[in-house]
């Protein structure tokens, strides 16, 4: 009887020997099951990286960062996951709820230690990522990919965005300083800012603008108009899940003065699923999108081509031109 | 003969006294002036003169100073004044050094009809309409619970301290299920107070708010003096303490909500004035109470000129009113203390 016991024990061990070792981007060492089937996500974007590897059937629950209440997204997101509305995750991710959902990997950013910390103790491995930088993006897909097992679609997704990157940084790489456009990222509320920290203002630059936050340190920042008109920005880009509309700040007489509402240049970047402003695989359509609208026709690739060819790839899903226009108009 | 000195004594005091409450109700005018004159953009003395007088300027100056400036240097000595005056009030009729013009929770209940606002996306107006009317609906509750209990001072403060926490379990609610990326920033910086947002539209109803509840407590002061004796002492003198005491409180309140409704949650403000307040001009609310007007305008002023200007990006007022005022507080209290005098 014991020694059966004993055999059995060994077969789970040699089992469980079969698993990945994989350091996430809060430098944890984390042991990750060979075949994870009950995936969850606790972190919106984290979330963002695992449909164009995995798709939705494999996860279990997870936060959708601001999926837009627009007919389109939902229809899009329904097509590509047809379930997804009920595993949606809302208020703060407890580790008891992400039992209760059975994941067995747990994807979090890195402001999730302490649950980090819980979900590893109760046995559910749990990755964290925290990207900034176009770098960042890269070694978080890499991580995902390794620890779901799909290092190959983690490798294509990857060729794909550098790809997209290293045409955009080629054709913008000759635009002379007087000639880049001064870009202001609009968050949530139209005084608050996206600062020089963050992944909008890498975005910017790379599409051949400049930030006009450079200096600014931090995560979003609430600033004043005085402020604003200072910066005097020839570009106002506002992020798509934001309440404030172009047309917001084009009447807005207190705007009047700045630059970019002067010339009409204003514009709230699109949206289908996640947000293309935030540090994931799909900022690059948002890269390719705001090089389009600072230098039109300077690079060599085709925006609503890319679209198709993006969403066709990683998420399996034809836009019909239709689509496409809607996304691309609104 | 020695009578008479005491008296021309007492009334020299009270001239001096009297001078020093106007010179602190003036105080406010230069300050605003001078605000005018700071912010991130700078402009000359000359430029800002003429965007006020219609003189000839760009379009840019005299929309930066007529449209952004001017109302929110407005709002800051409003919000200044009406709670420092609320809260002089406040302190004189609970009898208690420590109540301030948020005592009965209105702070918490404009807080969550802010909240509210924001997660039903209403905009700036709605904003201001339902944190006034929360503000108004969690000091209603305190007093209706208050007087269940029996009405007393103490009853009612003790109904204050229970209708805040409610409110403010009901304002973490809401922020628990607001959208973390989309909502919950606006509502936390709301939380924490400001006027960078600021517009004539939003000034409009607070001057008026602002007139009527400084109006009424500018005349009621002279009862306050008695209402801040003992309840048997003031009946005794044959004032309707209840009715009174209801009548400050309502405009009190009427002055925080429209306050806070504008300007988010300023802490410190309406406890510190009062006492610095005293400290100049002494007990007697006939000059305690325009004293906190000046002097509570005067240093929102100056408390938003460091909000607006020091750093590029926005300071919240209750992070500068909590991290001056406190000290300023112990300081004032430990004179106070060593005095012998006052609270005890």
């Amino acid at each position: 009887m014991r020694k059966a016991i004993f055999g059995i024990l060994a077969v789970i061990f040699v089992w469980g020997a079969a698993q990945v070792t994989v350091v996430d981007q809060a430098g944890r060492k984390v042991v990750v099951p060979e075949h994870p089937e009950h995936i969850a996500s606790a972190f919106g974007v984290a979330t963002a990286y695992l449909y164009p590897l995995i798709g939705g059937e494999r996860i279990v629950a997870a936060r959708y960062l601001g999926i837009p209440d627009h007919p389109l997204s939902r229809a899009v997101m329904s097509r590509i996951d047809p379930g997804y509305d009920a595993k949606a995750l809302g208020g703060e991710v407890t580790a008891e709820e992400l039992l209760a959902k059975g994941a067995d990997l747990v994807f979090a950013g890195l402001k999730h230690q302490d649950l980090a910390e819980v979900l590893t103790e109760i046995g559910i491995p749990t990755i964290l990522i925290g990207p900034e930088t176009f770098e960042a993006v890269r070694e978080a897909t890499l991580i995902i990919g390794q620890a779901l097992g799909e290092e190959e679609k983690a490798q294509e997704l990857m060729a794909f965005y550098q790809k997209v990157l290293d045409t955009v940084a080629e054709a913008t790489a000759e635009i002379p300083t007087e000639a880049r456009p001064k870009v202001l990222v609009i968050g949530t509320s139209a005084l608050r800012v996206a600062s020089g920290a963050m992944y909008q203002s890498r975005m910017v630059e790379l599409a051949g603008g400049v930030s006009v936050t450079a200096g600014l340190p931090g995560s979003w920042q609430n600033v004043n108009i005085e402020q604003i008109l200072i910066w005097n920005p020839d570009v106002i880009v506002i992020v798509p899940y934001s309440q404030v509309q172009p047309a917001d700040l084009l009447a807005d007489p207190l705007w009047a003065a700045v630059e970019a509402v002067k010339t009409g240049r204003v514009y709230k970047m699109p949206q289908l699923l996640f947000a293309w402003d935030t540090p994931i695989p799909e900022s690059i359509l948002g890269i390719l999108w705001m090089a389009e609208l600072l230098h039109p026709g300077r690079v060599p690739l085709d925006l609503g081509e890319t679209i198709r060819t993006f969403y066709q790839e990683f998420y399996r899903c034809t836009l019909s031109p239709a689509e496409l226009n809607e996304l691309l108009a609104r | 003969m020695h009578a008479i000195t005491r008296r021309t004594e007492r009334a020299s005091c009270q001239v001096k006294r009297a001078g020093l409450v106007l010179a602190l109700c003036l105080l406010p005018l230069p300050i605003l002036f001078g605000s005018l004159l700071l912010g991130r953009m700078s402009l000359g003395a000359k430029e800002v003169w003429a965007a006020l007088f219609g003189g000839a300027v760009p379009e840019t100056v005299r929309a930066l100073v007529l449209r952004v400036r001017l109302p929110r240097l407005l709002a800051a000595a409003l919000v200044g004044t009406n709670l420092a005056v609320s809260g002089a009030a406040f302190q004189g009729i609970f009898r208690n050094p420590l109540v301030e013009s948020r005592i009965l929770g209105v702070s918490a209940g404009a807080g969550l009809g802010a909240a509210l606002a924001m997660v039903l996306r209403s905009g700036p107006a709605g904003i201001q309409t339902l944190a006034f009317a929360g503000g108004l609906l969690a000091a209603a509750l305190a007093i209706l619970l208050g007087t269940a209990f029996g009405g007393g001072i103490l009853v009612l403060v003790l109904s204050g301290v229970l209708v805040n926490s409610f409110f403010s379990s009901l304002v973490s609610l809401v922020k628990y299920f607001a959208d973390p990326y989309v909502q919950l920033p606006g509502i936390t910086f709301w939380l924490m107070g400001g006027l960078s947002a600021v517009r004539w539209a939003e000034i409009l109803p607070l001057a008026l708010a602002s007139v009527i509840g400084l109006g009424g407590l500018l005349l009621l002061r002279w009862r306050l003096n008695l209402l801040s004796l003992s309840e048997a002492e003031a009946q005794a003198l044959g004032l309707p303490v209840k009715r009174l005491r209801f009548l400050t409180v309502a405009l009190g309140t009427l002055l925080t909500a429209a306050s806070v409704s504008v300007s988010g949650v300023v802490g410190w403000v309406g406890l510190i004035v009062p006492h610095a307040a005293r400290a100049l001009v002494g007990p007697d609310h006939l000059f305690l109470i325009p004293a906190s007007a000046g002097l509570g305008a005067a240093v929102l002023l100056i408390f938003d000129d460091i909000a607006r200007t020091a750093l590029p990006t926005e300071i919240p007022l209750d992070i500068l009113t909590g991290l001056i005022g406190v000290p300023v507080f112990f300081l004032l209290f430990m004179r106070q203390i060593r005095k012998g005098g006052g609270w005890r």
